[in-house]
C-alpha cells in the first residue's frame, strides 16, 4: 500500500533521506524510530507528497503520488508533526473545511463529522475555537482531519507528542484498532509504543535504515530492549 | 501589451494540464478566506478606514468637493481616487492569504490534500476579491446620495464600479504573488504597495504627458509602452462609461499572469 523505492531527498549539499526502500502492507503497522533530524518527517512529507523526492519513486495503493498527486493524497489521511490547524476556526467548521476538500457535502458531510468528532472524543470541544484548545484536543483534531475519509493510509508523525498519558494510551488504542484494515505508518521517539501500537519498526539514522523487524525481534537485537539497539545503532549529538 | 497578454493566458493554461479545476475545491477556500477575513477584527478595521477614505475625499477634498461641485456624476470626485487608495487596501487585504498559511504551518495540510496548487491560489485570490467586492458594494452610499440629490447618468457609473473592480483584482493579484514569495505580512505589504503604486503613476497623466511632450521618440516610446502596463488609462475610460476589451484583456491577463507566478512559485519553493 505504502512502497518507497529507493528515495532520496537533498536539500541543498545536506542529503537527509539517503536512499531509502521499504513498504507497508494493509494490515501493518509500521513504527518509524530515529533520532532528531535522522530523516523522519522527511520522508513523511515526501510520502505524502507535501515535498517532492530528489530522486526515488513514492506509490501509494500503486498511484505514483509524483505523477499523480491528487490521486494519491485521496487515499493518505496524513497529521503532521505540528499538528497544524486554522486558528480562527471552530473544531466543527475546520472538520467541515477538510471534510468538503475531500469531496463531501451535505448529509454525508454531516456524517463524516460526526464520526470523527465520537472516534477521536472532540464532543466536548466542537464549538469551541480553535485558538483557545489544549494542545490534547489540538492534536485530536488534526488526528479527526486525517480521518474524515476512512483512507486506506495514514501517516501519522509523532501523534502522541505532548499528550498526557491517559491521551497517549486512547490515541495508541485507536492505531492498533485501525491499524486491524489499514496501512499505517507512524514515527515516534518512545520507544514502548512500538510494542504497544506496531507490527514492525524501522530505525533511521542519517537518512538510512539502521535497523528493521518486529518489535521482538529489534529486542532480541538489542539484547533485550529496543532502547539499547536504538542507542547502539544511531548517532547521539549530545555529548556523552 | 496584447502579446504579453496572450503568454500570461497561455502560462495559466499551462498550469491547467492537469486536468479542469475543481470548483467544489475553490469554492470550499475562498468560503474559508471570507469567514476568516471577517471573523478577524483587523478586516473591521481596514474596511472601516477604506470607507472612511473614501468618503472624505469623495465629500471634502479641498477644491473638488463633491457637494459643492453641484455635479451629479463621480468620475472627477470620486472614481479618481479610487486606484490610488485600492493601491494601499488590496494588499492590505490579501497580505495574509498565503503568509498566514505559512505562520500556521496549514499549508502542510493543505498540500497533502487533493487540491491542486492553482485552486489553492484561485481560492485565495476570489476570498480577498469577495472581499474587496463587499468593500465597494458599501461605497453605493456615495452614488444613492447623488441620486437623490441630482440626476446622474448611472451607466458610467456603474462601470466605473467595474473598473474599481477590476484595479482591485488586479492589485490582489500583484499582492498574492508576492505573499508567495516573502512569509512574511510586513514584507508583502512593503513590496507591493510600490509595485501599485507604480502601476497607477506610470499611466497617470501628468506623467504621461511628461514622457508625450518630451519631443524626445524614445521618451514617448516609453511613455506609451508605460501606458501599457498601467491600470489607470483602462481605469479612466471605464470610468467615463467606457468598456473597452483591450482593456477587459488587460486586466485578465496581468490578473492571469500574477496567479500563474503564485502557483510556480509555490511548487518549485518545495523543491
Amino acid at each position: 500500500m505504502i512502497e518507497v523505492k529507493n528515495l532520496t531527498k537533498q536539500f541543498g549539499s545536506k542529503t537527509a533521506v539517503d536512499d531509502l526502500s521499504f513498504s507497508v502492507e494493509q494490515g501493518e503497522v509500521l513504527g518509524f524510530l530515529g533520532p532528531n533530524g535522522a530523516g523522519k518527517s522527511t520522508t513523511m512529507r515526501v510520502i505524502t507528497g507535501f515535498i517532492p523526492a530528489t530522486s526515488g519513486e513514492v506509490e501509494i495503493c500503486g498511484i505514483p503520488i509524483a505523477r499523480q498527486p491528487e490521486d494519491a493524497k485521496r487515499k493518505i489521511g496524513y497529521l503532521p508533526e505540528s499538528a497544524p490547524l486554522y486558528e480562527d476556526m471552530t473544531v466543527v467548521g475546520f472538520l467541515r473545511f477538510c471534510a468538503s476538500i475531500r469531496g463531501f457535502s451535505g448529509a454525508a458531510r454531516n456524517e463524516a463529522v460526526d464520526r470523527v468528532i465520537e472516534t477521536c472524543f472532540l464532543q466536548t470541544v466542537v464549538q469551541q475555537s480553535i485558538d483557545t484548545l489544549s494542545k490534547g484536543y489540538r492534536h485530536r483534531t488534526c488526528l479527526a482531519q486525517s480521518l474524515l475519509h476512512d483512507p486506506e493510509v495514514l501517516v501519522l508523525d509523532e501523534p502522541t507528542d505532548g499528550l498526557d498519558p491517559n491521551q497517549k494510551h486512547e490515541v495508541r488504542k485507536l492505531i492498533r484498532e485501525l491499524g486491524k484494515k489499514k496501512t499505517i505508518i507512524f514515527s515516534t521517539h518512545i520507544l514502548e509504543e512500538v510494542e504497544a501500537s506496531c507490527t514492525r519498526a524501522m530505525i533511521i539514522d542519517q537518512g538510512r535504515i539502521v535497523a528493521e523487524g518486529t518489535p521482538e525481534s529489534l529486542r532480541n537485537e538489542g539484547s533485550g530492549s529496543i532502547t539499547e539497539l536504538f542507542r547502539k545503532l544511531t548517532t547521539s549529538d549530545v555529548a556523552a | 501589451m496584447s502579446v504579453i497578454g496572450i503568454f500570461a493566458i497561455l502560462l495559466l493554461t499551462a498550469a491547467l494540464v492537469g486536468g479542469p479545476l475543481l470548483i467544489s475545491n475553490i469554492r470550499a477556500i475562498f468560503s474559508r478566506e471570507v469567514n476568516s477575513f471577517f471573523t478577524s477584527p483587523l478586516a473591521y478595521v481596514l474596511m472601516f478606514i477604506f470607507l472612511v477614505a473614501v468618503n472624505a475625499l469623495t465629500f471634502l477634498w479641498p477644491g473638488r468637493e463633491l457637494i459643492e461641485s453641484e455635479q451629479a456624476a463621480l468620475k472627477d470626485f470620486f472614481f479618481y481616487y479610487h486606484p490610488w487608495i485600492l493601491a494601499f487596501y488590496a494588499p492590505l487585504l490579501a497580505m495574509r492569504t498565503l503568509a498566514d498559511e505559512h505562520r500556521q504551518g496549514t499549508i502542510e495540510l493543505i498540500s497533502t490534500m487533493p487540491v491542486r496548487t492553482i485552486e489553492l491560489v484561485c481560492g485565495k485570490f476570489l476570498g480577498s476579491f469577495i472581499v474587496l467586492f463587499a468593500s465597494l458594494f458599501f461605497t453605493t452610499s456615495v452614488w444613492i446620495t447623488v441620486s437623490v440629490l441630482g440626476d446622474p447618468d448611472h451607466g458610467p457609473i456603474i462601470s466605473g464600479y467595474l473598473g474599481s473592480l477590476f484595479v482591485g483584482g488586479t492589485f490582489i493579484a500583484v499582492a498574492i504573488a508576492v505573499s508567495a514569495v516573502t512569509r512574511s505580512q510586513v514584507i508583502c505589504v512593503a513590496v507591493s504597495i510600490p509595485i501599485c503604486l507604480l502601476l497607477c503613476i506610470v499611466g497617470f497623466d501628468p506623467v504621461q504627458d511628461f514622457f508625450a511632450d518630451s519631443g524626445v521618440r524614445v521618451l514617448s516610446f516609453t511613455g506609451e509602452l508605460l501606458a501599457s502596463i498601467s491600470v489607470m488609462p483602462a481605469f479612466v475610460d471605464f470610468s467615463k462609461g467606457l468598456i473597452e476589451l483591450r482593456y477587459l484583456f488587460y486586466f485578465v491577463s496581468v490578473i492571469a499572469l500574477c496567479l500563474f507566478i503564485t502557483n510556480t512559485v509555490l511548487q518549485n519553493k518545495r523543491a
